[in-house]
């Protein structure tokens, strides 16, 4: 099976390092004994093949270096904050001081020199630490030079900055294999579509925060493309799935609570109901969903909304005339009820894949 | 991660994103200073005073817009709150009113609109704005006439004289006086290009509870663009004014600088001269 993505090279590796510790037990416990030219033939296989993977992807082999490499990656992350804190507040620090032609040229080139730089580092270091710490600089450089120029030359504000704001940070994320740059990417398009959900309802795009529907378009989209097949690139799937729900579900609970900001015209009650309905069913949607397509991600988050309308909703009815002792033990006993539910689901689960298996 | 061919168009796509960007960004800088302005007219320090540095560690500066309405009391100045815009302006503004400016149901409330705004400079409205203050003034006098003993009047008849004088040296003149969606039009009916500029705007429903029924007024929110930046040419020249005069404590707040301000075919404005005012 070709492997295409550091993801899927670092997992080939843990298998191996995990089929070796099998081995070693089956063996010691006289399960099966591979004699001498197999066992020689086995590992020369493995260690060519971890050889071939740690060049091209640059993988952890060891548990040593997994612990480094996490250790790298916070550094990285760390760094890349720091540059673009420093970036940002440097230039506002002596902006003053400069010409407005001086001024807008530092503008243009900062983000050309930033991509540069990532481009760089993506073709010379395979890890890839490097390549996301210039990639955030360079984001951050490029959002700079947009509203610095806006401002500089006195401009409408337009929510036009969002979207291509929003394209870049996708375009530095796939070309960097970074999922905090994708974050980005997808908070700002999605600002940019409900902004436009607010425009097309003939409101000023800056108030679209104040109509939580505006939101759902996104969510809906943002599904859509975690559909697509992300296989070369780690995570990034999951990361669209966990932003979609979160568009969708958190407007749903506000509207769920708060009827009044919705824009259907129903009964400020009804909206809330309707709201709280379909909370409650797509949670539980998203949790049986996630179980059988295998995304943790979307059980995780599907479990904590539901847990949210559920607590929502006791809040409303009890908090106010049920003794405090009484409130909490509901919340407890719900608590263990959501529990044997998912056990229940995770040994019908098991028995799917046993099935699948035999 | 091996670099791809994917990767390396990937890149050129972010080449040509930041090329584009930056060349529509100053292409649309050019077309709103390209021809005749739409409006050149000076501003003094009353209109545009130095907006405080808020943000620590930003060397930048910026003037800010100080605009003002005649509200719909007879002594009435507002700063949001303009007595033009009725339910019939509201209505043609876009917003949908249930019945005269009843909003209906609070959850009814509409979000806000961006309009275009007309503000006038040192024109009739200004004039009626003195005159409002010195009406204040009148009706403070035949009130002490009425109880001499209270002297709680008289320190209104104080703040009375001192509104006339602020309004008379450093209040600004520039007032909204009319709103529409269609800039032309408005620039049409109001042809003097150095007494009114065209500005976008924000208006927005605030909705207030009186009887039994919940009412909704409308209320000029903000400027679309609410502060101009100082080229540094301008910058120098406008610090050596506010450094040179330095108003004393309690002192009347005098004029120290006009700005020429320009607006181009987009709206947009930008500043074209910086002169001390007298």
């Amino acid at each position: 099976m070709p492997i295409r993505s550091k993801t899927e090279a670092q997992q080939r590796a843990d298998q191996i390092e995990a089929f070796r510790g099998e081995l070693n037990i089956i063996e010691q416990e006289q399960v099966l004994t591979l004699d001498p030219n197999q066992r020689a033939s086995v590992a020369r296989y493995h260690a060519q093949l971890l050889h071939r993977l740690a060049a091209a992807f640059d993988i952890d082999v060891t548990g040593r270096e997994k612990q480094l490499s996490l250790g790298m990656r916070i550094t990285s992350f760390l760094g890349a904050l720091g540059l673009a804190a420093s970036v940002f507040f440097l230039y506002f620090q002596y902006w003053g001081g400069l010409a407005t032609k001086t001024q807008a040229v530092i503008l243009v080139t900062l983000p050309l020199c930033g991509l540069l730089c990532t481009m760089g580092a993506v073709w010379l270091e395979r890890s890839g630490y490097f390549s996301k710490l210039f990639a955030l600089v360079t984001l951050v450089c490029f959002v700079l030079n947009l509203f610095l120029l806006g401002r500089i030359f006195n401009m409408t504000p337009t929510p036009h900055a969002l979207l291509v704001w929003a394209v870049f940070a996708f375009l530095l994320a796939y070309a960097a294999d970074a999922r905090l740059l994708l974050a980005m990417g997808i908070l700002s398009g999605a600002a940019f579509l409900s902004a436009q959900a607010a425009t097309w309802n003939g409101c000023y795009w800056i108030s679209f925060g104040e109509r939580p529907e505006h939101f759902l378009p996104a969510a809906g989209l943002l599904f859509l493309i975690s559909c697509l097949p992300h296989r070369r690139y780690s995570g990034f799937a999951a990361l669209y799935r966990v932003f979609a729900l979160l568009l969708f579900f958190l407007p749903v609970l506000v509207l769920s609570n708060w009827g009044e900001i919705s824009y259907l015209e129903l009964p400020r009650e009804r909206i809330e109901a309707l709201y709280q309905v379909a909370g409650f069913a797509v949670s539980g949607c998203a949790i049986v969903f996630g179980v059988l397509m295998g995304w943790p991600e979307v059980v995780n988050t599907g479990n904590a909304f539901f847990t949210l309308f559920l607590y929502t909703k006791f809040y409303d009815w009890w908090w106010e005339w049920m003794p405090k002792y009484q409130f909490f033990l509901i919340i407890g006993l719900t608590a263990i009820g959501m529990l044997l539910m998912l056990k229940w689901m995770r040994r019908f689960s098991f028995q799917r894949r046993g099935e699948a298996a035999a | 991660m091996k670099p791809t061919l994917a990767t390396s168009l990937l890149f050129a796509c972010g080449f040509a994103v930041l090329a584009a960007a930056n060349s529509l960004m100053l292409t649309r800088v050019e077309d709103n200073r390209k021809g005749e302005p739409d409006a050149v007219l000076w501003l003094t320090e009353r209109e545009l005073p130095v907006a405080g540095h808020l943000e620590i560690e930003n060397s930048g500066m910026a003037l800010r817009f100080v605009w003002r309405c005649l509200g719909s009391g007879d002594t009435e100045v507002t700063d949001r709150w303009p007595s033009w815009l009725t339910a019939g302006k509201l209505q043609e503004l876009g917003f949908r009113l249930a019945s005269g400016v009843s909003g209906g149901e609070p959850r009814m409330r509409q979000l806000a609109r961006e309009v275009f705004l007309v503000l006038e400079y040192n024109g009739p409205a200004y004039l009626e704005a003195l005159r409002r203050a010195e009406r204040a003034l009148e009706k403070e006098e035949e009130a002490i006439r009425a109880n001499p003993g209270d002297k709680s009047l008289q320190a209104s008849r104080q703040q009375s004289k001192k509104r006339i004088r602020a309004e008379e040296l450093s209040q600004s003149r520039l007032f909204a006086i009319d709103a529409g969606t269609d800039p032309r039009q408005l620039r049409t009916r109001y042809s003097n290009t150095s007494r009114f500029i065209i500005v976008r705007g924000v208006i927005r429903l605030q909705p207030s509870t009186g009887g039994n029924r919940e009412t909704v007024a409308g209320a000029i929110d903000s400027l679309s663009i609410d502060s101009i930046h100082v080229p540094l040419e301008y910058r120098r020249i406008i610090d050596a004014f506010v450094q040179q005069g330095k108003p004393q404590q309690n002192e009347v707040k005098t004029t120290r600088y006009g700005v020429l301000l320009a607006f181009g075919s987009r709206l947009e404005p930008w500043i074209a001269g910086v002169r001390a005012q007298e």
